[in-house]
């Protein structure tokens, strides 16, 4: 016995020691993500819920006809507040540091998380594309808006299927496993021994950052500068306004985006790299952490930015608002408070400019 | 002109909504205690009282065996070494002679 303490005594005092690698230890962050990730996430949850639970309702309760926009609008709510509400098992997952609701729920939980996020990405995109064919391509737009708002449920099933389809992988591959290294119980993405998992994390790394990033972007950056090109030929008194609506939207996206995905990108680049420090590694899921956690920040933005933002929403908000308040707490007096049948739910940032007769959608 | 390029556009979003079907999206755990490298020196086999195994399949990067040292060290080696798969070997064996 004595004679093995010495020997390792004397292996361990030699110069040995700084050829050694050891373990990377992230309890740093993990006390960090144990207060930040709960708190962050059970206000993004309750924000989210409140403001999409609002533009649902005013959806729901709007009885004129709806345009496309609309209609994105009401699906990108539903992703959302699907979204946000897995957010408190991910609270609950990082505040216990080990996730305790079994292999079931944690399926579930990635792959609505994923079907939600690429889903909404996705409407970002083709909101942009519906209000570039409303006002860049205004004369044509009325029988082409019409046409497409016919197949108006087709289109977000399908944009739903695709969704579904794209986070099948998170169904497949996520699973509650027991992390011996830290002998705690984590729900994640595992891959089998014999396939090539390196390149199978950077390839979902890599679509993830092109298909939720992207795409949306290039759809964005290319309708809103047509739609901003245009806006600038028209004479209007709203121009301005709907100009700035725009670039805020663009701007926000960006500002939501740009340093997650970059950050995303950057673990891609180490992935392959033999030797990473461990001082930077943890920089990496300090960065990771805190810009997810502004990346989520956007669909609590999401209804301010595309509902709340047009006044013909606002006020039609207000009116459903007023109504509800009336029926609950006036039950005695029946006279009902009329919905203005001039205000109506609006499309897109909701600007109704009126020049030259042709009626430009923000 | 215009009517061309909306439906080039519409042909576009649908191309990538195809292109979708690819992909997902992974929100993977970043706060786990992992190797990073391998050590670049042999531990002698008595300094050894036990390992873990890592698997580039969760939420680590490469495939390492972890050697718990009897001073409480957390040493990375490369699992495709031969000394390594020999220690290992020998672990595998005391252990099987304990719960003999």
């Amino acid at each position: 016995m004595s004679t093995t303490v010495f020997g390792t005594t004397e292996f361990f005092d030699t110069d040995y020691a700084s050829l050694i690698s050891t373990v990377c230890s992230k309890s740093e962050v993990r006390s960090f993500t144990k207060v930040f990730l709960p708190v962050a996430y059970s206000l993004i949850c309750i924000v989210g819920l409140v403001g999409n639970i609002f533009v649902v309702m005013t959806f729901a309760l709007y009885e004129r006809t709806k345009s496309m926009t609309d209609v994105y609008l009401f699906n990108m709510a539903i992703a959302d507040i699907l979204f946000v509400l897995t957010l408190p098992l991910w609270a609950v997952n990082y505040a216990a540091d080990k996730w305790i609701f079994g292999n079931f729920i944690c399926k579930m939980a990635k792959g609505i998380y994923a079907i939600n996020f690429s889903c909404g990405m996705l409407l970002l995109a083709f909101i942009s594309v519906d209000r570039y064919i409303a006002i860049v391509q205004a004369t044509k737009s009325f029988k082409l808006r019409a046409r497409t708002l016919a197949y108006s449920k087709l289109i977000c099933l399908a944009v739903w299927a695709s969704a579904i389809l794209i986070s099948s992988s998170s169904f497949l591959y996520s699973e509650s496993y027991d992390f011996a290294t830290n002998e705690t119980q984590i729900c994640d993405h595992r891959f089998d021994k014999t396939s090539d998992s390196i390149v199978l994390k950077s390839l979902l790394l890599c679509l993830q950052v092109g298909f939720g990033f992207f795409i949306p972007f290039v759809f964005m950056i290319f309708c809103y500068a047509f739609i901003v090109k245009s806006l600038q030929q028209a004479q209007n008194s709203k121009r301005n306004k709907a100009i700035n609506v725009i670039v805020l939207i663009v701007v926000v996206f960006l500002v939501c985006q740009v340093p997650y995905n970059t950050v995303l990108l950057m673990a891609v680049a180490n992935m392959g790299k033999a030797e990473k420090s461990c001082d930077s590694d943890n920089i990496m899921a300090y960065a990771k952490y805190t810009t997810e956690t502004i990346a989520f920040l956007h669909c609590c933005l999401n209804p301010v930015l595309y509902a709340f933002i047009g006044v013909k929403f606002r006020s039609y908000f207000v009116k459903i608002m007023k109504d509800l308040w009336c029926r609950r707490y006036k039950k005695y007096n029946k006279r009902s408070s009329r919905i203005n049948s001039d205000i109506y739910l609006s499309r897109q940032t909701s600007e109704i400019l009126t020049d030259n007769a042709s009626s430009f959608t923000i | 002109m215009p009517g061309l390029s909306t439906k080039s556009l519409i042909l576009a979003s649908l191309l990538g909504l195809l292109l979708l079907l690819l992909c997902s999206t992974s929100q993977a755990q970043s706060n786990q205690d992992c190797c990073l490298s391998y050590s670049k020196v042999r531990l002698p086999r008595k300094v050894i009282k036990g390992f873990t195994e890592q698997l580039s399949g969760e939420v680590c990067d490469i495939d390492a065996i972890i050697f718990h040292t009897v001073r409480g060290l957390k040493a990375c080696v490369n699992p495709k070494e031969d000394w390594v798969k020999k220690h290992l070997l020998f672990l595998s064996q005391k252990l099987k002679r304990m719960s003999m």
